[in-house]
């Protein structure tokens, strides 16, 4: 059974003639113990995939199953006991509560759980060692640096021990070698049996994965098993063109996904264009039907 | 739940510190309401005891009779009294209908004459009440003598006046002021007695026995030209059990002796705290009234800055949802925090209610019953409006998907 099972998943927003298809019906199955990486230019609903996968969103339309479970069906008191103990969720932006201190924000979670002050402090401690931020644990996040808070934003994901890890461009704010360090870091959390899913627009990344999973305007359009340390065979073809700025980072996705085989003059869609447009009409019939 | 909720405490404890100007402004909704209710259930309870031990003093057998047709119906009936039962006056023949009454055995004349005191002791003049009444005083009015004795009813009473305690001080500077002499209207009288102090019932009809100085009825009449109006007569009947036939009888004969005409007023023991007992009535609606608005503005209040402390807080609560905190877990940090201000709110409260009784106490004559009931419900109450109307904010941050918590930046 897979861990993950999205089934024509779709997410709309605002209404009316303000209506965006963030996702449009996406089916996606991941295993226990995969190391994922999603791409795709900025807008695609990358991160909009990851809050549904990770609980903090909910499909318009389809069905999610986690742990064979359906999704649709728990109460928000379950779901939040499921963010607790088995979802690791590290955002882009950090999300550290700034007037505590990295220790406090790194137990937070156990608070959660009804783990006493000792217990929680100690946890947090050793959690934070592991990352290499032990020295910096009454720090506050606005007293370090980027790739620190993210360090530290890494163990509060895994504080709980959690067996998914969703990491949404971990690196998007860091430098090289921030980018370094976080990365080392899920890989670790990868060989240790969980399973990890990032997103990123840096291909070089993709070494760290063993699939990479390509989208583009809400969809899947391509799934690539890659061999760990490789850079995936996709992103490989972008890897020459120069990136210093978000927008030639955009651009060089963009330039990757035109270089797909499955992509750029579409020689093999994977879903025939008839059969998607019939899909696309659907959504926005059920939509429709949604708002009446 | 306990280690969640220390830590809940302490939070709510800080974010509160952070924003003083704006938590004690919440919490003056709730200062007041408490106030207002502990301060008013303290006097009404306050003056009820007074006037009960007043009554209580009076005896079940005298009968009170008033000049002038007083409405003892409802509350405004009752206030209405106050100006009226000054005006009138009965005359000597009133006195002897009464005393000729079978079923009386005491009649207590209270007239008064104008024209104030001179103190033997400086030669100054104070604007202090005479009461003409009979050496039956003491005994009827269950007052005690606490220096020197009442006038009897020998020729001895000639020129012989009894001080009230508070006069005795106001007009001598010594202690026990006895033998020392004042004028009223020209005349020189030896002070010979001095009344122990006796309670004072706010608002009553009577005068403050206290700050008054007494002389024989007789004496009065005569240095007044007979004007000396008798506002009061007490009538004292054989038992308990007659006064309501002897009342009957009272009124019966006066209404003849005055030709028919319903000029006065005919109170029996408990109806003479009626006057008091109707502005009671109505200080303890107005007190239910203030209490439920002040009530409602704290409640609104304490709702006000929940709900800018919870959208202020949106993306906070957005993390703490995607770390995995339940919506209850998150409630209960903003019910935490509406406790500690209402709660707070509700002490200082009691604080500010008891200064103001013991204000009360110290220059009103009124005594208010400090009572820990009263204080009890008064923050029971206001801490649950509090505890609810703080809540409504956050309940709804609660239920929030974390994503549109986390979108709030
Ligand atoms: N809260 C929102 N309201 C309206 N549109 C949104 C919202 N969040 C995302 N979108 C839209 O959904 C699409 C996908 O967004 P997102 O998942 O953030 O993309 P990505 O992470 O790949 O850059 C975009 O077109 C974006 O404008
Ligand atoms: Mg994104």
């Amino acid at each position: 059974m897979a861990l993950i099972e999205l089934r024509d998943v779709s997410k709309l927003y605002g209404f009316g003639d303000a209506t965006t298809l963030a996702l449009d019906e996406i089916s996606l199955e991941i295993n226990q113990g995969e190391f994922i990486a999603i791409m795709g230019p900025s807008g695609c609903g990358k991160s909009t995939l990851m809050h549904i996968i990770g609980l903090l969103d909910r499909p318009t339309h389809g069905e999610y199953l986690l742990n064979g479970r359906h999704v649709a069906r728990l109460s928000p008191t379950q779901a939040a006991r499921i963010r607790r103990d088995t979802i690791g969720f590290i955002f882009q932006s950090f999300n550290m509560i700034p007037r505590m201190t990295v220790l406090e924000n790194v137990a937070l979670p156990l608070l959660y759980k009804g783990m006493s002050l000792t217990k929680r402090l100690q946890t947090a401690s050793n959690m934070l060692e592991r990352v290499g931020m032990k020295s910096r644990e009454y720090f506050y996040p606005s007293q370090l640096s980027g790739g620190q808070i993210q360090c530290a934003a890494i163990a509060r994901a895994l504080v709980t021990d959690p067996k998914l890890i969703i990491a949404d461009e971990p690196t998007g704010n860091l430098d090289s070698a921030g980018s370094r360090l976080v990365m080392e870091l899920l890989s670790e959390v990868h060989r240790t049996g969980n399973t990890v899913l990032f997103v990123t627009h840096n291909p070089e990344l993709t070494r760290y994965s063993n699939r990479v999973v390509y989208m583009r305007d809400g969809a899947i359009v391509h799934d690539e098993p890659t061999a760990i340390g490789d850079i995936a065979e996709g992103a490989r073809r972008s890897m020459y063109i120069p990136h210093r700025t978000e927008e030639d980072d955009i651009a060089g996705v963009s330039a990757l996904m035109s270089a797909l085989p499955s992509f750029g003059d579409r020689p093999r869609i994977p879903m025939s264009e008839n059969k998607r447009s019939r899909r696309r009409a659907t959504t926005r019939r059920k939509t429709k039907e949604r708002l009446h | 739940m306990g280690r969640l909720t220390k830590a809940e405490f302490t939070t709510a404890v800080r974010t509160l510190r952070r924003n003083k100007g704006r938590s004690l402004f919440t919490m003056l909704g709730i200062v007041i309401a408490v106030t207002s209710v502990i301060t008013v259930i303290g006097i009404s309870q306050g003056v009820t005891d007074q006037v009960t031990a007043q009554t209580a003093r009076l005896g079940k057998d005298v009968v009170t009779i008033l000049p002038g047709q007083i409405n003892l119906g409802g509350i405004f009936g009752g206030l209405g009294t106050f100006g009226q039962s000054v005006n009138g006056a009965f005359s000597q023949s009133d006195i002897s209908t009464i005393s000729q009454t079978s079923g009386v055995t005491t009649v207590l004349p209270l007239s008064t004459i104008t024209g104030g005191v001179i103190s033997g002791q400086d030669g100054r003049h104070y604007d202090i009440p005479v009461i003409g009444t009979t050496p039956d005083f003491p005994a009827v009015m269950g007052q005690s003598v606490a220096y020197g004795m009442f006038f009897d009813s020998s020729g001895a009473s000639v020129n012989k006046v009894i001080l009230g305690a508070n006069a005795a001080s106001t007009l001598f500077s010594q202690n026990v002021p006895l033998g020392q002499t004042v004028t009223i209207l020209g005349q020189q009288f030896i002070v010979s007695g001095i009344l122990s102090l006796s309670q004072i019932v706010p608002f009553a009809v009577n005068a403050d026995f206290n700050k008054a100085v007494f002389i024989s009825n007789s004496e009065a009449q005569t240095l007044a030209n007979n004007t000396a109006r008798v506002y009061e007569i007490l009538a004292k009947t054989v038992s308990p059990a007659q006064t309501a036939a002897v009342a009957d009888r009272l009124n019966g004969r006066l209404l003849t002796a005055h030709g028919g005409q319903h000029d006065f007023t005919i109170l029996k023991q408990g109806q003479t705290i009626t006057v008091t007992n109707n502005i009671l009535q109505l200080m303890t609606l107005l007190t239910v009234a203030i209490a439920s608005i002040s009530l409602l503005v704290g409640g609104v209040g304490i709702m006000n800055v929940m709900l800018v402390s919870v959208t202020e807080r949106m993306h906070e609560i957005g993390i703490r949802k995607a770390l995995g905190a339940t919506n209850w877990q998150i409630l209960r940090q903003f019910v935490v925090e509406a406790a500690v201000l209402s709660v707070t709110g509700a002490l200082a409260g009691v604080v500010v209610a008891t200064t103001i009784e013991l204000g009360l106490r110290l220059f009103t004559d009124i005594v208010p019953n400090l009572s820990w009931r009263a204080d009890v419900l008064a923050c029971l109450v206001s801490v649950v409006v509090g505890v609810i109307f703080g809540s409504i904010p956050a309940l709804k941050a609660a239920r929030r998907d974390p994503i549109s918590a986390l979108r709030n930046e």
